[in-house]
């Protein structure tokens, strides 16, 4: 077999790697480009990390993988994991064919897949106490290393350090084991884009050209680590992809979505006491807070700002348990306090409520220029098609570029962005080299679901036929193999069978 | 693939010969392997969590220090 290494740039976009590349500062992705192929990458609905990466190494979208999110929108909100997912992964197809896997921090493959090879969970793995890896015994070899899986606070070295660990694992093993197929997923990239895209972005209100070059080299660094992987990789393989799970761009603008809700009466208004404790004091308990955790001693800082967060939670999820028609919601999705309607999700009942809510939705707009903030607005089923199409939230969102929704009630609509200021977009990153792969040439976007009917033609392995993607025969020079042969597509006796026994237990039959 | 913790169960020869043709040319490399995936399926219960209470509270506690939830 052929030897294929895929990179994964979590939140990777051009926006920042093409100039980067122009000039000369990440000399080996610049080489992909140059001698490869390269697009913008469709992301899925909603661009977010689980559901995307899930479709970049599956080729279906959630409503067939039912992965939506970081939780579940079913009656309680659980955590994702890889027990999730309903489709084989590139890497239990590579492995059941006998090639040698190795998968590194790929988000929500927690707890780990049995391969033909090495694998170490990514993003949604609770802590290294957990056996993140396959086989278990490889633990001892993160813990050895001082590994680390994500990081969740807010410095930008503690990421490029993170960044670091992640590249020197992959080094190693790439060196060291041997293996037909290699995919690692590098996370740092969007925590720190999330954080600091302010100080790279001239047209952020928050910009400050005195700090740009301080930050410019924090994300080099941290682009660098992904660079020199990528560079060890073309050395070592055949072929290599760098791709990405959805763009990025800033975010200007933030939206109380709740004091909207609570506008148009979709969600219960703040009352007396209730409206004190959680519109004036939760704005001053936030500055209070950062004032007493610098009197704590440094090991409480950690469970101080633990506590802190699930009471927030708490407080949010007990206001919306209520008779109001909206439940929890988020920056591309919104729940209906479901509660009982006769006929389900199927019902009239249910319906026309959605009916009436999306129409209320339709009303946000931005006071200044009128123009509406959420710029497309589905139905779950409008959004998602397949066997578990019905796992996905009631509705579905884009906004306005630059517009952030926030939970926190404030007294006007919109507000100036504070904490992150970089959120997703829907065009992420596609680049490849390798023989068979055209050179130096720009294609059409593609989809995120192409990705990986694409590489199963390229290594000419058959392509199972639910995929939502199809090869994108664009990338390959018209005399190679790749290219001059059509795809081959089986039926999934595995899909069949899973969709059949689905339908068993819907009727109770078993 | 069998090892020390499998149990044997006797299917009619007749089932297992149309098992046989249905598994070929599919990802199933045995009928065994085959029909363990089928009852596996039947088996799992949908909404069984593969976390417990505890790990699933440390991964919300990071998606909330994320920003995420």
């Amino acid at each position: 077999m052929q030897k294929v290494t895929i990179i994964g740039i979590d939140g990777g976009t051009w926006t920042l790697l093409e100039p980067w590349i122009g000039a000369g500062r990440l000399p080996n992705l610049a080489s992909i480009v140059r001698e490869g192929v390269s697009a913008k990458m469709e992301s899925v609905i909603p661009p977010v990390t689980p559901p995307a990466w899930t479709t970049a190494f599956t080729g279906a979208f959630p409503g067939k993988h039912n992965i939506f999110s970081f939780h579940t929108f079913r009656d309680e909100q659980r955590v994702t994991t890889s027990a999730d997912r309903r489709v084989p992964a590139l890497w239990q197809m590579a492995s059941s064919r006998g090639a040698k896997t190795i998968v590194l921090n790929v988000p929500y493959t927690y707890p780990p897949d049995p391969i033909n090879g090495i694998m170490v969970s990514g993003m949604g793995s609770p802590s290294l106490d957990n056996v993140v890896t396959y086989p278990e015994a490889f633990r001892d070899e993160l813990v050895r290393r001082d590994y680390q899986i994500d990081e969740v606070g807010a410095s930008p070295y503690r990421i490029v350090e993170m960044t670091r660990k992640h590249r020197e694992l992959a080094s190693h093993l790439l060196d060291h084991s041997a293996w037909d197929l290699f995919v690692v997923v590098f996370i740092g990239s969007d925590r720190l884009q999330h954080l600091y895209w302010k100080y790279l972005d001239p047209s952020h209100p928050d910009y400050d050209s005195r700090l740009r070059k301080q930050y410019e080299d924090i994300f080099l660094a941290l682009y660098g680590h992904i660079d020199a992987f990528a560079g060890k990789a073309l050395a070592h393989s055949d072929y290599v992809f760098v791709i990405s799970d959805h763009g990025f761009g800033p975010i200007t603008k933030a939206v109380s979505m709740t004091k909207f809700l609570q506008d148009v009466g979709l969600q219960r208004p703040y009352h007396g006491l209730e409206r004190v404790v959680k519109v004036e004091l939760e704005g001053r308990m936030m500055d209070a807070r950062f004032r007493v955790s610098r009197r704590l001693p440094p090991a409480l800082v950690p469970i101080a700002k633990r506590t802190w967060r699930r009471f927030v939670a708490h407080q949010r999820e007990a206001a919306v348990q209520s008779t109001s028609p909206v439940g929890l919601f988020g920056q591309y999705w919104m729940c209906l306090n479901r509660g009982g309607k006769e006929g389900g999700t199927d019902g009239p009942a249910y319906q026309a409520e959605r009916d009436e809510v999306i129409s209320k939705l339709a009303l946000l707009r931005d006071p200044e220029s009128g123009a509406r903030i959420l710029t497309k607005i589905y139905r779950r089923e409008e959004a998602y098609h397949g066997p578990y199409a019905k796992n996905g939230p009631d509705i579905l969102f884009e906004t306005l570029e630059g517009f952030s929704l926030k939970r926190k009630l404030t007294t006007r609509l919109l507000t100036h962005p504070v904490g992150w200021s970089g959120e997703h977009r829907k065009y992420g990153i596609f680049m490849g080299r390798g023989p068979d792969l055209k050179a130096g040439s720009k294609l059409e976007p593609l989809s995120i679901s192409d990705f990986l009917p694409t590489v199963l033609h390229l290594l000419a392995w058959q392509i199972p036929r639910y995929c939502d993607g199809k090869v994108a025969t664009a990338v390959f020079k018209e005399d190679s193999r790749a290219g001059s042969t059509p795809p081959a597509y089986f039926d999934s006796e595995r899909q069949r069978a899973i969709e059949r026994v689905a339908a068993m237990k819907k009727r109770s039959v078993i | 693939m069998t090892n020390e913790q499998d149990v044997t169960l006797s299917i009619p020869r007749a089932l297992y010969d149309r098992l046989k043709a249905r598994a070929e040319g599919t990802e199933f490399h045995s009928v065994a392997e085959y029909v363990v995936f089928v009852l596996e399926e039947v088996a799992k219960d949908d909404d069984s969590k593969s976390m417990d209470s505890e790990d699933e509270e440390k991964v919300k506690d990071n998606l909330r220090a994320l920003g995420y939830i």
